[in-house]
């Protein structure tokens, strides 16, 4: 028929109940005179038809308390991490640095032990009558600057 | 009366603005048809529902991105799809277990549907089974668009027009694919002599 490829591009249209009611009518007056038209009819509404017996679960209740949770515990994390970063810098920073520090040798304290104010006097006395220098003594002397300053300053 | 764009924009507006009510109204307009769609692909209810989940967390964490230059439900299902794709991809679907069959798996309440359906003829529940099969191979052999059109005309119930407006495809386009559809499915289910 001249009409067929026409009406067959409408049957799924027709099937679903998604033509308008003119181009309803046409469809069923075609497919009445039309056995081509008509066999195809059949396969959609067969094929759709047994295909529709099997249901699909439905949800079971609602989602959002899940969704909700899910969130939330994405926005803590994520809060942790931003917090945790500047922590991160800050220990990266302080590993930079004392490496950096114990090349340049200036930690601000030296590998020498104060114990005794004594100790140290005479340690320090020694150390100017012979040209020798501070570090090579094998005293455990801990210190500071202000300290040594002190010491030194004091003889 | 808002009308159902304008109902979606005004709700994409107040989760923009951090409203939480507005988001749960979202998610509550959307969940089942998007655990539909996620269980088409999936096939597990739990696994459906780890998608579900994900997706609209990622709305609520992409909706600044969303220019509303296409449909809410548009964006949101190519973000579900994709979710779903990915799932898919790391083997989170389980693969002895099938949409369809009945038997133990953690589809409790789909399994559930079936029982309340057959309980009264025993017999009829075998071929159920046999026929679920085939629609189910049927199912997996479409295109991924054939499929996609086919998910969202037949069993989300969405019309013609509106599959193009999702798939951002011409309504001839969505016609002749679920004609195609219909004819391998067909012939899936005349294979198997049903
Ligand atoms: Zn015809």
């Amino acid at each position: 028929m001249k009409n067929c490829r026409k009406i067959k591009n409408k049957l799924v249209d027709f099937y679903y109940k998604e033509l308008a009611e003119e181009d309803t009518a046409d469809v069923a007056a075609h497919i009445k005179n039309c056995p081509v038209c008509a066999i195809e009819l059949k396969v959609i509404s067969s094929v759709l038809e047994k295909i529709s017996i099997i249901k699909r679960p439905k949800l079971p209740g609602s989602l959002y308390p899940l969704i909700k949770a899910g969130l939330e515990k994405r926005i803590s994390s994520l809060a942790f991490k931003i917090w945790r970063a500047p922590f991160a810098v800050s220990f990266g920073l302080l590993i930079i640095l004392s490496v950096f520090s114990n090349n340049q040798n200036i930690s601000p304290v030296r590998k020498i032990e104060v114990c005794d104010e004594l100790l140290v006097s005479i340690a320090l006395r020694e150390c100017c009558k012979n040209n020798v220098k501070t570090e090579s003594l094998n005293l455990n002397i801990l210190s500071d600057d202000v300290f040594l300053d002190e010491n030194i300053r004091g003889l | 009366m808002i009308d159902k764009k304008d109902e979606d924009g005004l709700l994409v507006e107040g989760l923009r603005a951090g409203e939480e009510s507005a988001f749960r109204l979202l998610v509550e307009k959307y969940q089942t048809r998007a655990f539909s769609v996620a269980f088409g692909y999936i096939k597990d209810v739990e696994g459906a529902k780890d998608v579900v989940q994900e997706s609209f967390i990622r709305i609520y964490e992409k909706i600044k991105s969303f220019k509303g230059d296409s449909k809410f439900y548009t964006w949101y299902y190519r973000i579900l799809v994709n979710l779903c794709m990915d799932a898919m991809r790391k083997g989170k679907r389980t693969a002895a277990f099938s949409i369809f069959m009945v038997g133990e798996s953690r589809n409790k309440e789909y399994n559930l549907n079936i029982r309340e359906s057959e309980k009264e003829e025993p017999e009829k529940k075998y071929a159920a089974k046999v026929l679920s099969k085939k629609i189910e191979n049927g199912l997996d052999q479409l295109s991924v668009r054939e499929k996609q059109v086919f998910e969202l005309k037949h069993y989300q119930g969405f019309r013609i027009r509106e599959v193009a407006d999702i798939m951002e495809i011409k309504e001839g386009t969505v016609r002749t694919l679920l004609h195609r559809a219909v004819h391998k499915l067909k012939k899936f289910l005349k294979d198997g002599g049903l």
